[in-house]
């Protein structure tokens, strides 16, 4: 379900589902916004402190809810990732997602919310962040205002496997994923499944779960972006780096993997459409995926 | 220990207990028909919950979370109360981590069960957050007739933005409605407390008792 595209002077809301960004953060990235032509608001509780989270999960939902159900606010910018969106889950207002679909734009904790909102109603988002500058601002500003397809450039990865696939594409932060095995994740028939990550000691088994579970039954491909341990330098990776994971979990299913795509924990990440038909093509090294708006 | 070398003791009837350290590595391939066959106890903590919990949906085997000798006889040890009552139910769980990554990849039903949990640190706060998040919407607790808390090692000191892994722990158990009885000498490094067998938790009177 694609959303209808940003447009100068439209209200965008700032928000911390997860762990709160310091008062600068915040204003730097409203800023950034506000540079794109946009208004952007922050949220009531965008600043709360509430251990590691932005405030209570109760404030932290109110907060979310209210942006998708106001009429007025046409996309959610999340301030930071961290910890915590996985909390507020069962608790997201479906009927004002699919009565008013805006995108979410955020990535790491807040591919929780990407994965519940497309596995209730196919709401279409944007993997990545505000802020950082460059080509990640830039490729953000891009995919919420422009309607044209998005192409990202894969370096050499040891873990590609040639092929071409087309499917919707979802997933992003390998941990988030997981945190719906049981719990909500439908079969990822037709999919092509994203996956990136900060250093993950459970990566295999996390694989492995998955493919215990069936969850993986009619994938169409996989795009890798950073995860640590796919190192091309390393002669002999050990079986818990995750281009050993890969290649043994993955690597068998008869589907194409994409690896080494600019998508992730970096500083200089190119933000992704998810919920929406993309293409990979491992002999052009290219992963081009629809715009998430219309 | 590995999976050719587990099926081995498994089936060696010369073999009457095995100490192990294995993770989930170990479970597809597993000789299930020589467990019912002739069952032993596994000893084991962290991992080798896996083993545990699939070896008791699949065969209703016993174990043993620990390490070290089985000490003889009924056991009762003794605990800090968070959430007072009183339970009896089969003791299943184990290590944390293992727990959430068998969510519906083989998890069996805890329904009616006394829960153990213990914990090593992989990661920082939001990891135990995240993976108690996960079993409870997975709803991997419902029938969970009291908790257990054993050790969660590598957390002594950590302290992430004012919370500590209690804070934590005690935001999410103690809102199970269940007794909770946390700080028992439970986990790696401590003697084998057995699993799939009947215990009685007071928390009330912090005491979790073993026959």
């Amino acid at each position: 379900m694609r959303c209808p595209r940003l447009r100068p002077g439209d209200r965008v809301r700032v928000l911390s589902p997860a762990s709160f960004p310091d008062q600068a953060w915040a204003d730097h990235v409203m800023d950034t916004l506000a540079g794109w032509g946009l208004r952007p608001e922050l949220g009531k509780h965008a600043l709360d402190r509430h251990g590691f989270l932005a405030g209570t999960d109760r404030d932290r939902l109110a907060d979310l809810n209210d942006a998708l159900r106001d009429p007025g606010v046409r996309a959610v910018v999340t301030a930071m990732g961290g910890a915590g969106a996985y909390r507020i889950v069962d608790g997201l207002d479906l009927a004002a997602v699919r009565a008013d679909p805006k995108p979410i734009v955020g990535f790491s904790d807040i591919t929780n919310l990407h994965l519940a909102l497309w596995a209730a109603t196919g709401l279409a988002g944007v993997h990545g962040c505000v802020g950082p500058g460059g080509r990640t601002d830039e490729s953000c500003r891009r995919l919420l205002f422009d309607t044209e397809p998005i192409t990202l450039h894969a370096d050499p990865s040891p873990v590609t496997v040639a092929g071409r696939a087309t499917g919707v594409l979802v997933g992003g932060s390998v941990g988030a994923v997981s945190n719906f095995l049981g719990a909500g994740l439908p079969r990822l028939d037709g999919v092509i499944l994203c996956l990136e990550g900060p250093q993950n000691p459970h990566f295999d088994r996390l694989l492995w779960g998955m493919l215990r579970a069936g969850v993986l039954a009619g994938i169409r491909g996989f795009a890798i972006g950073d995860l640590p341990g796919l190192d091309p330098d390393v002669d002999r990776p050990g079986p818990d780096q995750a281009v050993t994971v890969i290649r043994e979990r993955l690597g068998g299913l008869g589907v194409p993997i994409l690896g080494g795509l600019p998508f992730g924990h970096r500083t200089d990440q190119i933000c992704l459409p998810l919920g929406v038909t993309a293409t990979m093509d491992t002999h052009a090294g290219t992963l081009t995926v629809e715009s998430p708006v219309y | 220990m590995n999976a050719a070398q587990l099926n081995q003791a498994l089936r060696d009837p010369a073999v009457r207990t095995i100490a192990l350290d294995a993770d989930h590595r170990v479970l597809d391939g597993l000789d299930l028909d020589a467990v019912r066959a002739d069952p032993k106890p596994i000893i084991g903590a962290g991992a080798t919950t896996f083993v545990h919990m699939e070896l008791w949906r699949e065969c209703g085997l016993a174990g043993y979370h620990g390490e070290g000798a089985i000490p003889p006889g009924p056991r009762r040890l003794t605990g800090q109360t968070w959430v007072t009552g009183r339970a009896e139910g089969v003791l299943l769980g184990g290590s944390l981590g293992p727990l959430r990554a068998m969510i519906g990849a083989g998890l069996p039903s805890l329904d009616g069960a006394i829960l153990l949990l213990t914990g090593e640190r992989t990661q920082g706060l939001g990891q135990v957050d995240r993976q108690l998040t996960h079993l409870i919407r997975a709803g991997a607790f419902a029938g969970v007739r009291a908790v257990a808390v054993g050790l969660f090692t590598g957390f002594d000191g950590l302290v992430d933005r004012d919370w500590t892994l209690t804070d934590v722990l005690t935001d999410h158990l103690c809102a199970l409605g269940v007794p909770v009885l946390a700080d028992l000498p439970i986990g790696a490094g401590h003697p084998p407390v057995p699993i799939g067998l009947p215990a009685v938790l007071d928390a009330t009177g912090a005491t979790l008792s073993i026959d």
